[in-house]
């Protein structure tokens, strides 16, 4: 070691307070370029001859090491440094990218990683850099070491790609595009000079002038600000608005070690990574979705000879991919491996005692799949480090509960399994319709509500056993008495002759919820109901929201009182 | 007896009964005509109260009979489950006590909530000392 990195080492996680703003933002860039990274590394071992791919993985190292030299992170600069080394061969067309190369590099970004995340946090860790470096020249000299494990990934395991740990250390930011920043600018211009007109129209009243038709000013200038202000929650909104790629970009490498450790091949195609949904969604959807992708890899991809045997691709292909579908951005994952087999899963429920062998026997094949997401259920045969067992699904369809999200599968054995997760586009606002329920009103979110029916609706028929249906055309419609839900905690029966069905829906399923009356539709922001009343889970209710008049309306949560979700956000 | 005589409490009273809140622990005083009721919740949570935008859980641990009209009158305690409003009857005044020790006895009208004890102020009226950090904790359910 040089004398000269010994004396910085020293000293090289106190930071001057007046650098404080450029560490946050070498922290934030580093961050990206080491995503980026994974990514193209990743990229690079399945096509090692893209030299412009090489050339931009270079580029990259190039510039974390100028940046870390320049602020005296001389580990993170070493490290870098010693990766670029090998690249650089790379380019030069002196080495080749084979995998157990890939294994040290990616084993190095996850090294820079951790020091990285030693600044952003301010903390001096002792890492061994010594191990990695040896490898990494052994790598540039002649080929990877023999017998050479990555050092790295396997005692910082905190920092692997895709662990939830990640999200402590990103900086609460979010990187907004200078075009949405000058939309807003210029919207909140305009509401300056409305404004400005006002006072001139309040000024002149108080001084007495005569001011031509006001009422007619006071309805343009009403109309003018209205148009501005949703103008500006729009523009305001889209700044929260962020790529799914800063979720999807961490997946080809998790693919790839999953591929490596269990010995599968395992292709990832991601589509529509530019798909924006808001911050706070992209900040919650990874944990459930990286479960997701690898119980895809785990369970759904087969083993090469299996996949050989079954007459496919000896390699397996997992499609991620993002869409819009109307006010949803949907996110599916395909993929072609063994499929889930009903039966298996009939049995297992069966076993568990959550369904009877009556029940299995007349079940319909979306409701045995659904099976799956019940609470404590797992088809793997054997625990496996990958995706473990038992905690699987149903923490996966309550975290996208909570993010007001559905979750629905298909699957056919021998051909795969897709997943798709159909999530609103921002959680900040939503449509919602005020309805009457006992006297109290309260707001039905819009997306949920399918239709609305009027009592008494031709047809409409009397209880059956404990429920109540409307027959209704060629179906019949469970009704759910929302008042009996809220008010008085029991489910009656009696048939009710007046009021409205909010008809809501759910993966083919539909219930009518009564309410007393249909009032009319808001805009609303709806704010969480705190940390003391989420104690109390109430999963009937997903949030409240300030009334233009100042008083508090509830959000019912219609999958749950329509039976559709038995936990949610609270 | 304990000392703690310099630290301010708000005086006020629950349905007859003098009750002193430490200052620390309280965020404002509010009223309001309109709760807006939770439904499915245990009765003690009268509703919810929009202040200045945001929204507070109120409680009502005494079945409290409202003195000011038909205002509801809740000190605003800050805790650890967060902002959280308790109904009051009426709110007296600031109150610093001389002497502070254990309660003899608390009246059983108060008992559903814990009272660090009882203080004596200047002009020697009795108050019984809400633990409001308790006082709160102990209505959450045990998971």
């Amino acid at each position: 070691m040089l004398l000269e990195e010994f004396f910085l080492r020293e000293e090289d996680l106190i930071i001057d307070p007046d650098m404080e703003e450029i560490v946050q933002g070498f922290v934030i860039e580093s961050t990206e370029y080491l995503e980026h990274l994974d990514q193209d590394l990743v990229s690079l071992d399945e096509n090692p001859g893209d030299m412009e791919l090489v050339g931009k993985v270079f580029r990259a190292f190039h510039t974390l090491k100028g940046n870390s030299r320049a602020l005296g992170f001389l580990d993170m600069e070493t490290m870098v440094h010693r990766t670029e080394d090998v690249i650089r061969k790379v380019r030069d067309g002196e080495a080749r990218v084979v995998p157990a190369m890939m294994d040290v590099l990616l084993a190095s970004v996850d090294m820079v990683k951790a020091l990285l995340n030693d600044i952003s946090e301010k903390k001096k860790r002792e890492r061994d850099l010594a191990p990695l470096i040896a490898q990494l020249q052994a790598v540039n000299e002649d080929g990877p070491a023999p017998g050479a494990e990555p050092a790295a990934a396997a005692t910082e395991p905190s920092v692997a790609a895709g662990t939830s740990t990640e999200k402590k250390t990103a900086a609460p930011t979010i990187r907004v595009d200078t075009i949405k920043l000058d939309k807003l600018l210029s919207t909140a211009g305009e509401l300056v000079l409305s404004k400005n007109r006002l006072l001139n129209f309040t000024q002149r009243l108080e001084q007495g002038q005569a001011v031509a038709s006001p009422e007619e000013f006071l309805n343009e200038i009403n109309a003018q600000l209205g148009f501005l202000v949703s103008d500006m929650q729009v523009d305001v909104m889209s700044t929260r608005m962020q790529p799914i790629s800063r979720v999807f970009s961490k997946y080809p490498r998790v693919v790839r070690d999953l591929g490596r450790e269990t010995g599968k091949e395992i292709e990832l195609v991601i589509t529509g990574q530019e798909t924006e949904l808001d911050n706070a969604i992209i900040e919650e959807i990874g944990d459930p979705l990286i479960h997701m992708v690898r119980n895809s890899c785990d369970h759904g991809v087969e083993m090469p000879d299996a996949r050989v045997a079954a007459g496919k691709n000896p390699k397996g292909r997992v499609e991620l991919s993002a869409y819009y579908e109307g006010n949803f951005a949907i996110i599916s994952i395909r993929d072609d491996g063994k499929g889930i087999d009903t039966e298996v899963i009939k049995r297992k429920a069966i076993e568990k005692k959550l369904i009877s062998p009556e029940q299995a026997a007349t079940m319909a094949k979306s409701d045995i799949l659904n099976l799956i997401f019940l609470p404590g259920f797992s088809t793997a045969e054997k625990v496996t480090a990958v995706s473990g067992r038992g905690v699987g699904m149903d923490v996966v369809k309550n975290s996208i509960g909570k993010l007001k999200g559905i979750i629905e599968m298909d699957s056919e054995k021998g051909k795969g399994t897709v997943l798709k997760i159909k999530l609103p586009l921002t959680l900040a606002s939503m449509i919602g319709l005020e309805i009457e329920v006992g006297g109290i009103r309260y707001l039905v979110p819009q997306e949920a509500i399918v239709e609305i029916v009027r009592l008494p609706a031709s047809g409409y028929a009397a209880a059956v056993k404990d429920k109540t249906f409307l027959f209704r055309g060629n179906y019949t419609l469970p009704v759910v008495n929302v008042r009996d839900m809220l008010i008085n905690g029991n489910k009656n029966a009696a048939p009710v002759q007046q009021g409205y069905l909010i008809v809501t829906s759910e993966v083919e399923k539909r219930t009518g919820l009564l309410v007393d009356n249909v009032l009319q539709q808001h805009e609303v922001v709806v704010k969480p109901l705190g940390k003391y009343l989420s104690r109390f889970h109430l999963s009937e209710i997903n949030g409240a929201t300030i009334m233009g008049d100042g008083s508090i309306e509830l959000v019912i949560n219609a999958s749950v009182i329509a039976g559709f979700q038995t936990q949610g956000a609270a | 007896m304990n000392g703690n005589g310099n630290s301010q409490y708000l005086g006020c009273a629950i349905n007859g009964f003098p009750v002193a809140i430490p200052v620390a622990n309280v965020q404002e005083v509010f009223e309001t005509r309109f709760l807006a009721k939770v439904p499915k919740c245990p009765a003690f949570i009268a509703g919810l109260v929009n202040i200045r935008g945001a929204i507070v859980p109120v409680l009502d641990l005494w079945q409290v009979e409202r003195e000011g009209a038909d205002l509801f009158t809740m000190a605003v305690l800050s805790t650890a489950e967060g902002n959280v409003g308790l109904l009051i009857s009426r709110l007296d005044d600031l109150v610093r006590f001389t002497r502070i020790g254990p309660a003899d006895a608390l009246p059983s009208e108060l008992a559903v909530a814990p009272f660090s004890g009882a203080g004596l102020d200047e002009s020697g009226k009795m108050y019984f000392v809400l633990d409001a950090e308790q006082c709160i904790a102990g209505t959450i359910p045990r998971e």
